[in-house]
């Protein structure tokens, strides 16, 4: 079983780009895949469970107490049999959301729910890697690889670069590595040199250039992956080579994440117009 | 009507559930205090946290590791020189207590430097300690510091040093007991079988559930030894770390308190195929028979008989004149739990006194219905009583003394009622033969003393009133 964490900047397709791999993964390769959602607004297994909104961890700690949980409650079976649990956590604006995820993976651990038939395990992580409770997934004895979901935009780069950092602390004491970059195109002028520059100054590889394509979004308004909307189009094919690239995937690093003077200089040359 | 709500919880009825009071022909199938719920919101509760479950109970105990608090000054001072559990290394364990001592820029940026800096601190001002309990707290368990990376840094660096973990913040549970369970849990889990003992006898124990309050380990140990038997490990009383770490080797665990260490010994049976033997340490008749149990055991039941009629010979007599005296008494307890258990029965037995009340901090369901099996009709039993609550008891079965802590202590004495503190006794020990004996005393002393008395006086009426020439 391969536990996988994936970070990146609020809003740039962490959970669209999990599902849709999941949902490959699963469809073309067969395997078994378990999602724990780590954000308060619980929707990263929304495609999956087909729009059925998630009782969390959380609220049923909250309503029921931790007597009361149990595996069959809180774990729900998606598209291809994909697994997914989430989290949860406190409305906008007041309680610790961090710790909300310390306690949500525990009782996952407690409850034996990452079992032994299971291939991957991702948690999709919110946002930047913000306080220590978000980092919750690469301490020791979780996930082995992230991978960060970036874009060519300034603040994605910027906030890949950030998660690098985090990452850094994590690889030396758990073992945690960089698998790579996910980019998740936004059809910026030279992305993918771009993120190739990064990934290399990273000590990292771009593992797969996702092109930007608008029935992921049409198939999200839908309530489903892509995989399962039209299986046979582009963009399915794409997330199926990302899927591929995970699984087979040896290069792990810890990352070498730049200064910010470095980042500037390395931006500064993309924005210079033709 | 078994359960009750008192008058002064007309305002939060839903304490009518944690309220029991034994019927004739009622039994544990049909009625139940709820226990081990969330404290109500409005009920003046006695309850403590999961870090003091942890640390106060079961960690701090241990005489040859470092008590590292990880967390603001406040949970570590409010833990300091505040038990009464002695021991044979120079009582180390009474004197210190460290923390990490967060402050908000800690909170912010992350407690792990401090706490490494903290913890390296700390065995290089104690050379001769090389073993440390780290326990979280709520400040560190909400940033998500992560104690066990750490540690393991620093076992690492140190190279001769064992660092325990437990991640307990006050938050967590209900109650101590959540720091009971985690602390229990963990210990298996990490560090039970990492120590190979050196087996001096045919007959090995160990004793699981007692924490050497006024030196009770120590009485426990005096038996065992006369008994010929070598007791592997004791959690936690007068032990060290590392025998803790060897109790997968002794061949039975002997228990007393059941609710904070019973998991332990489950987990020993489970995992080690170590039976649990389940006794009342406190006690004249008790002590005998858990002797006796004992003795079944290993198949040396002449040596128990001759060591219980020689502590009979000594104290018999002793405590036969105390339950002359205390006969027809009434008594409450008001402690944790697992008291409530253990003494009703006994002071019923060994001095004819009746406890007619009893209220549980922290116990579980099977503390009730151990209790309650054990206890008589008419008596009244309380989950995790209100201060309020103890007036209205008082009011309804006027005991003659209490068993309690000495904050209720303080309370009770307003309405001048004496008290022995339930806790961390008077005068103990308290255990075995002798220690039954020395509770036996300060139940007399406590009951007779003409203090309560004097004090009932209105000094101040009195005098007026010999002023006036009426008195």
């Amino acid at each position: 079983m391969k536990k996988i964490a994936f970070y990146g900047k609020g809003g740039i397709g962490k959970s669209t780009t999990q599902q849709n791999t999941a949902a490959a993964m699963a469809k073309f390769y067969n395997q078994k895949v378990f999602i724990h959602g780590c954000d308060p607004k619980a929707d990263s297994t929304r495609m999956i469970l087909g729009g059925k909104p998630q009782d969390t961890l959380m609220d049923m700690l909250r309503e029921e107490g931790e007597d009361a949980i149990t595996v069959e409650k809180v774990v729900k079976d998606g598209y291809l049999g994909i697994k997914g649990v989430e989290s949860g956590g406190p409305e906008p604006g007041v309680g610790c959301a961090g710790r909300g995820v310390i306690t949500a993976i525990n009782l996952m651990e407690d409850l034996g729910a990452y079992t032994s038939d299971l291939d991957y395990v991702f948690y999709d992580v919110l946002g930047d890697v913000v306080c220590g409770g978000f980092a919750m997934p690469i301490r020791d004895g979780k996930a082995q690889e992230v991978y960060i979901v970036t874009s060519g935009e300034m603040m994605a780069v910027y906030a890949a670069n950030n998660i690098c950092r985090g990452l850094l602390k994590y690889a030396n004491q758990s073992g945690v590595r960089l698998g790579g970059l996910i980019c998740n195109s936004r059809n910026v002028d030279r992305e993918k040199e771009l993120m190739g520059e990064f990934a290399d100054a990273l000590g990292t590889q771009m593992i797969h250039f996702v092109p930007r394509d608008n029935v992921v979004q049409v198939a999200e308004f839908n309530k489903k992956t892509v995989m399962e909307y039209d299986s046979e189009c582009n963009q399915a094919k794409e997330y199926g080579e990302l899927a591929r690239k995970i699984i087979n995937n040896k290069n792990f690093v810890i990352p070498t994440p730049l200064s910010m003077d470095e980042l500037e200089a390395m931006v500064v040359k993309y924005g210079i117009a033709e | 009507m078994p359960l009750t709500l008192f008058k002064s919880d007309e305002l939060i009825p839903e304490r009518k559930k944690h309220v029991y009071i034994k019927a004739p022909g009622e039994d544990i199938t049909e009625f139940l205090p709820l226990s081990n719920e969330e404290t109500i919101p409005g009920t003046l509760s006695e309850r403590g946290c999961a870090f003091c479950g942890a640390k106060l109970v079961i960690g701090g105990v241990l005489k040859d590791t470092i008590q590292m608090i990880h967390g603001p000054i406040g949970c570590a001072y409010d833990t300091w020189h505040t038990k009464r559990y002695p021991s044979d290394n120079d009582n180390f364990q009474l004197k210190y207590v460290w923390s990490t001592n967060m402050k908000e820029s800690n909170v912010v940026f992350g407690g792990e430097k401090q706490l490494k800096a903290s913890m390296i601190e700390a065995f290089k001002e104690m050379p001769d300690i090389k073993r440390m309990f780290v326990y979280t707290t709520c400040a560190t368990a909400l940033i998500g510091d992560d104690p066990k990376a750490v540690a393991k840094q620093v076992e690492k660096e140190l190279g001769d040093v064992d660092i325990f973990v437990v991640e307990c913040p006050g938050f967590a549970g209900v109650s101590q007991s959540k720091g009971h369970h985690v602390l229990n849990i963990g210990w298996i889990n990490e560090k039970v079988g990492t120590v190979e003992p050196e087996i001096t006898s045919e007959y090995t124990v160990n004793l699981i559930g007692d924490y050497n309050i006024q030196g009770d380990a120590y009485v426990l140990h005096c038996y065992m030894e006369k008994l010929g038997i070598q007791i592997v490990a004791d959690f936690t009383g007068n032990a060290t770390y590392d025998e803790c770490r060897s109790m997968h080797r002794a061949q039975v665990s002997v228990v007393n308190c059941a609710r904070s260490a019973g998991y332990l010994a489950n987990e020993l049976n489970k995992r080690y195929g170590i039976p649990r033997l389940d006794v009342d340490t406190w006690g004249f008749s008790y002590t005998a028979e858990a002797l006796r149990k004992v003795g079944v055991f290993f198949g040396i039941e002449d040596r128990v008989e001759a060591l219980i009629e020689e502590e009979m010979e000594k104290y018999k007599a002793k405590m036969d004149w105390y339950k002359e005296r205390l006969s027809g008494k009434k008594v409450a307890i008001w402690t944790g739990g697992p008291r409530l258990w253990h003494w009703t029965k006994a002071l019923e037995d060994d001095l004819g006194m009746t406890v007619v009340a009893m209220s549980s901090k922290f116990g579980h369901q099977e503390d009730f219905e151990k209790v309650i099996s054990r206890g008589h009709e008419g008596a009244i039993y309380i989950d995790d009583a209100n201060e309020l609550e103890f007036f209205d008891v008082l009011e309804m079965v006027h005991p003659d003394v209490v068993f309690t802590g000495p904050r209720v202590g303080e309370l009770i004495k307003k309405v001048h009622l004496p008290y022995v503190n339930g806790h961390a006794y008077h005068n103990g020990p308290y255990m075995g033969f002798e220690g039954a004996v020395n509770m036996a005393r300060d139940i007399y002393n406590a009951v007779n003393s003409p203090m309560m008395k004097l004090a009932a006086d209105d000094i101040v009426a009195q005098s007026k009133a010999i002023i006036s020439g009426s008195f």
